[in-house]
């Protein structure tokens, strides 16, 4: 297993699929933050530190793509990767610019988990490379 | 007495000098007939003489006769018959003055004989009887008794008695008398002079009978022989022949009888102006003519001028002074008269001098008036009919001349003279061939002949050469005129430029073949109709669909010709009446196993004089069909639109189930998860024991099922998005194995399929060609398109394991191949069969819309259709089939790799 421990933010409103996103992530020794709304979501990594996070799009309220525009203003190194239930999601082309976007996309519902995992591990180690390699 | 002895002194030398005179005198007929003129004197004397008796005549006309022949008046031009007129003058003259003379001689003779000596007597009597024997007159003496004394040879021979025979016989015996028209005895002068002493002048009509029997017309007079004293001692009677001057007078009469029965029945009337008295004669019928009483007006100049009409009496007067004067050889005008009842009448005046004194100077000038009203109408009637037919002709905008029998041009009208430059007086007496170019010419000329030998309207087409050298066609038209006496006198021709005609015929022949050919070229089919339903018009549309040429169709019931549309019939009759358009949308008929729809629209013909209608039939086939697709697609596309709304809210449910049995299963079989090992030492269990019980119990099989099937559910959902994925307005690049290998999956999840059998248990063998471009396209139609073709061939290849024995080997195979094919720039896409294969009947209409060999209960027959719809329409692609029965099906896709959309 890797070393690497990440705390990762998972924002979506369905309890079920959020709960299976921590226990999936704590098993695998990550600290989990959940948020059910992109408003608390956008609380919760202003209070506590978020390497990545899990988002999903359709949410009553703000949804996940206007969430990851604030949330690169406040915290510009939280890795992003969108995960979605649409089928008729594409990925905006401010959002696939930022380096903290991941560029692929995971649809509901995420059969193989360990992917989601592994590039959420590759995301937040580019950027946390990048911030040394300066 | 002393007188008388003078006269007798001097009577030897008067004597012969008075024969002299007197014989030639008296018989001037024989001596100056046809030669020259007579004395003007005596002319003149008898001109006096005559009017004078003319003037005392009771009859009024009678005594004038012989004056001048008056057909000569009449007939203007002769010379005067002078000779003739004077004729009977001179024989009355000459007998008076020799009866006078002889009167006097005898007397002479007598007394000298009483006085003389015998001797001299004798003398004197041979030589008074050698007088008397040589004088052209008879001459008869008697006594007082009447016994006759003397006769001389002329008294012989017209009495017939010698004088031997005669002396001493009474004269009643030998001078037998009767009068002329009676024949009654006429009174015997002799007797009378005796009687009354006095002598008796000429008896006219008066016959004598010769002793022979034969007459004679004579004039006779007798004078009573006086002695000394006084006494009547006997009768000189001096007679002569006048049975010529006789008959020449009752010619006069004759010719003047006629001449008044002429002037009556012409209605003409006399005049006879006296130019030394002024007096102006009028004849009855000169009155008569003009309604007044015969001698209404005096025989004067003035009231002949004051019923002259004023507009002419200055040209009438001219007329005669010109005669007068000599510049006109005779008087001839023509005027208006005045009638008594003031109205006017046309007089033609005619006259000549007759009569001029030894200086020329005319002295009578004679004329007559003749009733010319009825003509003159009749001339001015022609002169305002001559003048209304110019001005008709001038009128007329169309070229018209005339020619003569011999086909002359006689003139023309302004319009010829417009068009062809030619001025009636430039033409007139001309021929065609003097006028016109030779070529024309001709044709003219046997034009004219043919009209001219069959007289009958003649119309023919022909070309002139105008005068600006411009060459015309033109349509002649032309007939002969005819004379009083219905011989053809002439032609009379018009023509008709018809240029303008011509070149409107010519652009109506070039617009209609424009229609014809719009007609002809429309996709639809025309087919023109009138009221009755008979067809008019049939476009090349309708000879293509029908197979019907134009030639049967035209003319021909429609009913008959094209009976499926017999019950449009009522619609085009209210069309026509209504003048409304008529429709009749998606006709659906039947041919053979097709079903066809055609719009049958119905369009009034609303032009004037024009009745009836167009019918056009349109095949929309294909365009139902189309509609058809569309509501297919539709449906589709629904459906792909709820799965769209539908695939999120399942999708998380499906999340939740799938990857929390995935935490779960790691929760329970990884041993090396610190949570995990926490977990059972403080549960006091160990991770072994767990798996044991976990594999006695089937705990991880049963989480993985649930894995598996909220997979599943998650791949339909997936599968059902893929119709809606691709809406009209969006089109993305696709890999085509991927879309074939969804189109497999989905074709395999299919309920119906499933049903009867298992689509997966048919063996898939794929031979994709590596790498494949990306193909521009709607996923969820080709994926359409694929999982038709896919779900037919299974149901065809599930039909033929069924019909199979259950000993025969038989797998369902489908091979799926991609291709690309570079130059063409498309990808190949097969997808074969094993199944059954078709035959060539099937196999040609498999594409066919609606066509299918399913009960109706199953499919609509759409799909494939609609399949080749979306590959060759949407797509831009190529899609055929290839099969033999019991060999399976092979469909093959061509889709171009750049987008192949239209437009």
């Amino acid at each position: 297993m890797s070393g690497t421990a990440l705390s990762i933010l998972v924002l979506d409103d369905d309890d079920a699929v959020r709960e299976s996103f921590a226990d999936f992530f704590e098993d695998r020794g990550h600290r989990v933050l959940q948020a059910s709304s992109a408003e608390d979501a956008l609380v919760t990594i202003q209070t506590a530190n978020a390497d990545a996070a899990v988002v999903d799009i359709r949410l009553s309220g703000m949804d996940g793509m206007d969430f990851i525009r604030r949330a690169a203003m406040l915290r510009p190194r939280l890795a992003c990767v969108v995960v979605t239930g649409s089928s008729a999601f594409e990925m905006p082309a401010d959002l696939a610019g930022m380096q903290a976007v991941s560029p692929k996309v995971f649809a509901k519902p995420v059969t193989a988990l360990h992917e989601l995992d592994a590039e959420l591990k590759r995301l937040a180690g580019e950027i946390a490379g990048g911030e040394k390699a300066e | 007495m002393k007188w008388f002895f003078h006269f007798h002194s001097g009577i030897y030398l008067s004597v012969p000098v008075l024969l002299f005179i007197l014989i030639p005198a008296a018989f001037p007929l024989q001596h100056s007939q046809n030669t020259t003129p007579p004395d003007p004197a005596f002319v003149s004397m008898g001109t006096l003489s005559s009017l004078y008796s003319f003037n005392n005549d009771p009859s009024g006309t009678l005594s004038n006769p012989d004056f001048f022949s008056w057909e000569e008046v009449l007939l203007p031009g002769n010379s005067f018959g002078y000779l003739d007129q004077d004729r009977a003058f001179y024989i009355k003259k000459n007998l008076f003055v020799l009866l006078f003379l002889t009167v006097l001689l005898v007397a002479g003779m007598s007394a000298f004989w009483q006085r003389k000596t015998r001797n001299k007597l004798r003398k004197t009597a041979e030589h008074l009887k050698t007088t008397l024997t040589s004088i052209g007159d008879a001459v008869i003496a008697t006594d007082s008794k009447g016994r006759i004394t003397c006769i001389n040879p002329v008294a012989e021979k017209l009495t017939g008695w010698s004088a031997t025979e005669a002396v001493g016989k009474h004269i009643a015996e030998v001078f037998i008398i009767v009068k002329a028209d009676t024949r009654e005895p006429a009174f015997n002068p002799v007797a009378r002079a005796l009687a009354d002493g006095i002598t008796v002048g000429l008896a006219n009509h008066t016959v004598l009978i010769a002793k022979d029997g034969s007459e004679y017309q004579i004039a006779d007079s007798a004078a009573p022989i006086r002695d000394q004293k006084g006494s009547v001692t006997g009768v000189v009677m001096v007679f002569r022949d006048v049975s010529e001057e006789y008959s020449i007078q009752a010619k006069l009469r004759f010719n003047e009888d006629r001449l008044r029965k002429t002037l009556l029945a012409a209605n003409d009337g006399m005049w006879d102006w006296n130019l030394l008295s002024g007096e102006v004669y009028f004849d009855p019928r000169y009155y008569q003519m003009a309604g007044y009483e015969v001698d209404e007006f005096a025989y004067r100049l003035d009231e002949f001028q004051n019923r002259v009409h004023p507009d002419d009496v200055e040209r009438v007067m001219e007329n005669a002074q010109q005669h007068l004067q000599g510049v006109l050889d005779r008087f001839h005008v023509e005027f208006r008269f005045r009638k008594k009842d003031g109205s006017w009448m046309w007089i033609l005046g005619r006259g000549v001098i007759v009569e001029r004194d030894q200086n020329g100077t005319p002295l009578r000038f004679i004329g007559t008036h003749t009733d010319i009203s009825e003509r003159k109408q009749i001339e001015l009637q022609l002169i305002q009919n001559a003048d209304f037919n110019t001005a008709l002709l001038n009128a007329i905008p169309t070229p018209v001349f005339f020619k003569d029998r011999e086909g002359r041009y006689q003139g023309c009208n302004r319009a010829f003279t417009e068009i062809m430059g030619v001025t009636p007086e430039d033409l007139r007496g001309k021929t065609v061939s003097q006028l016109w170019p030779s070529e024309h010419a001709e044709v003219y000329h046997k034009k004219d002949i043919e009209l001219m030998e069959n007289p009958q309207h003649q119309v023919y087409e022909f070309k002139i050469r105008d005068k600006d050298g411009t060459l015309r066609p033109v349509i002649y038209a032309k007939d002969v005129f005819r004379d009083h006496a219905g011989e053809i006198a002439g032609l009379v021709g018009a023509f008709l430029d018809i240029s303008e005609q011509e070149h409107a015929k010519e652009e109506l022949r070039s617009l209609q073949n424009y229609l014809a050919n719009i007609i002809d070229s429309m996709p639809s089919m025309l087919v023109g109709v009138d009221p009755e339903g008979t067809i008019t018009q049939w476009n090349a549309e309708a000879q293509r669909q029908t197979g019907i040429p134009v030639e049967e169709a035209v003319g021909r019931p429609m009913e008959r010709i094209i009976p499926q549309f017999a019950d449009e019939l009522d619609r085009i009759k209210s069309a026509i009446r209504n003048r409304q358009m008529q429709t009749d949308l998606k006709r659906r008929t039947r041919q053979g196993n097709e079903t066809r729809y055609q719009d049958v629209t119905v369009y009034p013909l609303i032009a004037n004089g024009v009745e009836g209608a167009v019918v056009r039939v349109d095949d929309v086939t294909e365009r139902v069909q189309l509609e058809e697709m569309m509501v297919q697609s539709e449906k589709m596309l629904s459906v792909g639109g709820l799965a769209a709304g539908m695939a999120h809210e399942i999708n998380n449910p499906l999340g939740g189930m799938i990857q929390t049995a995935s935490v779960m299963k790691d929760r329970l079989i990884d041993r090396t998860m610190e949570a995990n090992l926490k977990a059972a030492g403080e549960a006091g269990i160990s991770l072994d024991a767990i798996a044991v019980y976990m594999e006695k119990r089937k705990i991880i099989e049963m989480v993985d099922r649930i894995r598996k099937s909220g997979s599943r559910a998650a791949e339909i959902v997936q599968n059902m998005l893929s119709f809606a994925r691709k809406s009209d307005s969006t089109r993305s690049s696709h890999n085509l194995a991927e879309l074939l290998d969804q189109s497999v999956d989905l074709a395999g999840s299919d309920y119906d399929l499933k049903k009867k059998y298992d689509f997966r248990k048919i063996e898939i063998i794929r031979k994709y060609d590596e790498p494949l471009p990306l193909v521009p396209c709607e996923a969820g139609k080709i994926q359409q398109v694929f999982l038709n073709i896919l779900r037919n061939g299974a149901e065809a290849m599930h039909e033929k394991k069924e019909d199979l024995n259950q000993n025969e080997a038989y797998s369902p195979r489908f091979s799926l191949r991609l291709a690309r094919e570079e130059s063409a720039g498309r990808i190949r896409i097969e997808i074969e069969d094993n199944g059954p294969g078709m035959d060539k009947e099937t196999l040609k209409r498999v594409f066919d819309p609606f066509f299918t060999t399913k009960p109706t209960d199953r499919g609509t027959g759409l799909g494939l259709s609609v399949s080749y719809f979306i590959i060759t329409e949407n797509h831009g692609g190529e899609m055929s089939v290839v099969s033999n029965p019991g060999e399976g099906t092979t469909f093959m896709m061509r889709l171009p790799v750049k987008d192949g959309r239209n437009g």
